[in-house]
Parts: C-alpha cells; sequence; structure tokens
C-alpha cells in the first residue's frame, strides 16, 4: 500500500489527527472500479468505503504486530486443549482442508476463461 | 552458538499444529519465530494455502474461534516476521503432490536452510532416488527436511528455543 500514498495533508491544526486527508493514486483501473462496485453494493460513497477499509487495514496490521500468536489463539488453544484431540487428528483435519483448497485451485484454473 | 540466519519454510500442518496446540514442537519453534530466532518464509502460494485452511468450513467448525478476522491477523503477522516472495522466481516440478510444489519452490526462490513438515513424501524427499529427489538434492543441497519435534532436538539447544 505505501507505494500508492503519494500525500499526506493536514487541515487544521497541526496536532490535530482527526481531520487529515490522505491522496491516494495509481490505483490500478481495474481495482478503482472494483472498490466502487463494492461501494454501491455496501451503500455508501467509494470514499465511506475506502476509509473503512483503510481504518479496518490499519487495526488488523496493529493488532499483528502488538500481539502474539499465543494471545490470539489462546481460545483455540484452550478448546484443543480440553477437546482431547491428538495432533495426528489436527493433520487429518489439515490434509483434507489442503485437499479441498487444491481442488478448488485446479476448478478454478481449468476453467474456460470468459470472452471479452 | 547458531547465527540466527536459519530460513524455513514451514507446511501447513506444522503452522496449525504450532497455533492451536500450545504444548508441541510446532508451538515452541513458532515462538521461536515470533522472538526472531528464525527467518520463517513465505509467498504468496503458500499464504493463500494457509489462508484457505484456517478459513476451511470442517477447521471452522472444530475451532469457531478462528474467525475470517483472526485468519486475517494471522496472515498479518506472518508477514510482519517472516520474509515474503510474492511468487518465487523458480519452477520446481513435483508430480507425486503437485501441492507440495509451493513449499519446494519457496524454499529454492528464498534459499531456505530447512524445511518443516509432517509429510511422509516430503521427508523422504532427500534421500529419494525418483528423478524428484535428485532434482531435490541438485536444487536444495544443504536443505534439511524434518519435523518440528526432530528440529528442536537437533537445534533446540543451540537456538536457546524455550
Amino acid at each position: 500500500m505505501q507505494d500508492v500514498l503519494k500525500s499526506v495533508k493536514r487541515h487544521g491544526s497541526p496536532m490535530s489527527s482527526a481531520s487529515s486527508t490522505l491522496q491516494v493514486t495509481g490505483i490500478a483501473r481495474k481495482k478503482l472500479h472494483a472498490l466502487r462496485s463494492q461501494a454501491k453494493a455496501a451503500g455508501v460513497t467509494a470514499e465511506i468505503y475506502a476509509k473503512q477499509l483503510i481504518e479496518e487495514g490499519v487495526s488488523l496490521e496493529q493488532q499483528a504486530r502488538s500481539r502474539t500468536f499465543d494471545e490470539l489463539y489462546a481460545p483455540a488453544q484452550e478448546r484443543f486443549r480440553k477437546s482431547g484431540m491428538k495432533e495426528d487428528e489436527l493433520n487429518t483435519l489439515v490434509d483434507a482442508a489442503r485437499a479441498r483448497h487444491n481442488r478448488r485451485r485446479r476448478h478454478h484454473h481449468h476453467r474456460p476463461k470468459k470472452k471479452a | 552458538m547458531l547465527q540466527p540466519s536459519l530460513r524455513i519454510v514451514i507446511d501447513t500442518n506444522t503452522l496449525l499444529r504450532g497455533l492451536v496446540s500450545a504444548s508441541s514442537a510446532a508451538a515452541r519453534i513458532r515462538r521461536a519465530a515470533e522472538q526472531r530466532v528464525f527467518i520463517p518464509l513465505l509467498s504468496k502460494p503458500v499464504l493463500d494455502e494457509y489462508r484457505a485452511v484456517l478459513l476451511d468450513e470442517a477447521i471452522a467448525k472444530r475451532f469457531p474461534e478462528i474467525t475470517p478476522e483472526l485468519v486475517e491477523v494471522t496472515i498479518r503477522r506472518l508477514r510482519f516476521i517472516g520474509d515474503y516472495s510474492r511468487q518465487p522466481n523458480t519452477r520446481f516440478r513435483y508430480e507425486r503432490d503437485e501441492s507440495d510444489q509451493r513449499f519446494l519452490e519457496l524454499a529454492i526462490g528464498l534459499k531456505a536452510t530447512h524445511i518443516l513438515s509432517s509429510d511422509k513424501d516430503l521427508l523422504s524427499l532427500p534421500q529419494s532416488q525418483t528423478d524428484a529427489g535428485r532434482r531435490f538434492r541438485q536444487r536444495l543441497p544443504d536443505v534439511e527436511v524434518m519435523e518440528a519435534g526432530d528440529f528442536l532436538r537437533k537445534y533446540g539447544n543451540a537456538l536457546a528455543i524455550q
């Protein structure tokens, strides 16, 4: 994302962060079209939708950088511990999930492309 | 003392064990990665597989705590602690299990020192007398493929992995 963030302008006091404006350039036409479609589907303007995406992305990134996997996965770890499930069973679950993922990929790759 | 320059590819089974089984060898290794003891290697195909497996319906049924938001944070955290190449610029044909190709290509492309896996085919590949085994030794002559527990037994003390 950094490569498309060209400039940051602040309105009002230099200390104020509530009214910052970010100008983003270089978004591919297809991506911009997708953004507008998604915004429309969500019932908001493209600007509001982009703001939501940025805020969500920043929040997820903050979590990813500040919380350990043990903190993030504590509830799942507790469930695993209490379940008595063996690591072999986990392997079986993952193997089946991988197989489904690979089938989907193959299906997607072999699907005939639509003519323009 | 080993330098913190080990570059490790982690397969999806080892990743999930490391996340949900807190007392497993895989979890100890995952914590070491978070403490920057070694560098986990990542590519888009591998992250796509991690994401698909973590979001898989059967996994979600067993672990409802693994929400789409948690999966997104997981992928971002892996990228935060790892080295990422969108698409390693290499091809390694592995017909026995084509889905393992993405891990082998990542290992070649980002110069791995180790591949951690519990997959029997992958584990036996370095010694295999098949064409794939010979190509593996040619392309990855110094790479060890091992299970998480074996990695800890061999390197745990030297790397001070708790």
